[in-house]
């Protein structure tokens, strides 16, 4: 059975491109484009990997990582964003994510990333 | 007008997008599609390699059948290049099968170990020797460089080439969503803009720079990093404006060279 990854992301290219590159790796990949929709999705179903943007309508990356911490603290995630600043970054790491990828990602580093983290679980 | 506004030293823009925006050997049209139809793995794999440049998407096909879907279809060509053994058909037959029957006028190419000419009216520019050497690509590469003048690429597929190993319709698709999706967001922006929701432009902004980052289209990328994180209120206006400065003639050059494309309006 292919492991499941939940895409937060509101970027319809972004999203694009990771289902294209998430699904020819062998995942299974289920989008929310709000955090709102992904709390919806996560109580609905298991996920193995959260991929996640910090910049969300309705309810920040952030709020979403310490929802997940919270909730479900075995499933690994993943930060995407375009934001190099560094305080974001220590920010979302204080919270406990497991990783950070820049977004546009190399798909080799993503695939790398996404192997890597769910080899740990 | 404003395009030599000067951005923050602190943007840095994603390393995919350090490329040059500007090819020297441009076309009026700045993408190039070449159909290459031969089977043979070796031959692909070298001809792609020489082509993998802005500018060019080479679309490969093992038959002749599918290129000529594609013909059919009305997708762009700029050059067909196809096996003299090309199945099912070989080279001259689906060469007068294009003419004749899909009034193809196109310029072809056609790959040979052991014939130096092709009947020139079915309407073949140029032999290439089999095996390939790099000498024979640039007869290709000439054909589709002359009589052009320089024009300043605002994008380049390379980024969606390699992230799907060069597959068409994900291309197409991504080219489409991002002219669905940009336009109306900067539209939206100017919105906002107009009630000094300054948060709400930067949170927009924010989210279209992997859109433009992903074309590696550098200026849109730097525009929207600047009024996502640094951009201070007198700046909004004419930044906004420089945004939608660049997509428009993005969208045009994107129109442009897709025109003939039945699924990018």
């Amino acid at each position: 059975m292919n492991r499941k990854i939940l895409v937060i992301e509101d970027n319809p290219m972004v999203v694009k491109s990771l289902e294209f590159k998430l699904k020819k790796d062998g995942y299974d990949v289920v989008v929310a484009e709000d955090g709102r929709t992904a709390m919806k999705l996560l109580s609905e179903g298991h996920f193995d990997l959260i991929l996640t943007d910090l910049m969300l309508p309705f309810i920040s990356g952030n709020e979403i990582i310490e929802f997940i911490k919270t909730e479900y603290p075995n499933i690994p995630v993943i930060v995407l964003s375009t934001s190099t600043q560094e305080d974001i970054i220590t920010e979302a790491f204080t919270l406990g994510v497991d990783d950070f990828i820049t977004k546009p990602f190399s798909p080799n580093e993503l695939s790398l990333r996404v192997k890597r983290t769910l080899a740990k679980v | 007008m404003l395009r030599n506004k000067r951005l923050s030293p602190n943007f840095k823009i994603n390393e995919l997008s350090r490329k040059p925006k500007t090819n020297p050997t441009n076309l009026n049209s700045t993408l190039k599609h070449i159909l290459f139809i031969d089977a043979d793995r070796d031959a692909q794999s070298l001809f792609n390699e020489h082509f993998d440049r802005d500018n060019f998407l080479v679309i490969n096909f093992n038959s002749a059948m599918g290129a000529i879907q594609h013909i059919k279809e009305s997708k762009p060509v700029d050059v067909l290049v196809i096996d003299e053994f090309a199945k099912p058909m070989g080279a001259a037959q689906t060469l007068n099968y294009l003419i004749d029957e899909l009034h193809f006028k196109g310029k072809v190419f056609v790959c040979s170990v052991d014939k130096e000419q092709f009947e020139t009216d079915l309407g073949v520019y140029g032999v290439l020797k089999k095996p390939f050497d790099r000498d024979e690509f640039e007869k290709v590469e000439a054909l589709l460089t002359e009589k052009n003048t320089a024009v300043e690429s605002l994008y380049s597929l390379d980024y969606l080439k390699e992230l799907s190993d060069g597959d068409l319709v994900f291309i197409e698709q991504s080219i489409q969503i991002f002219m669905d999706t940009v336009a109306p967001r900067i539209e939206e922006m100017k919105k906002v803009l107009a009630s000094k929701d300054y948060q709400a432009v930067a949170e927009l902004a924010h989210n279209i720079k992997p859109s433009f980052e992903m074309i590696l289209n550098t200026r849109g990328a730097e525009l929207c990093n600047f009024l996502a994180h640094h951009a201070k209120p007198a700046d909004f206006k004419s930044y906004v404006e420089d945004l939608e400065e660049e997509y428009v003639q993005v969208e045009k050059q994107l129109k442009n060279d897709f025109s003939q494309e039945q699924n990018l309006s």
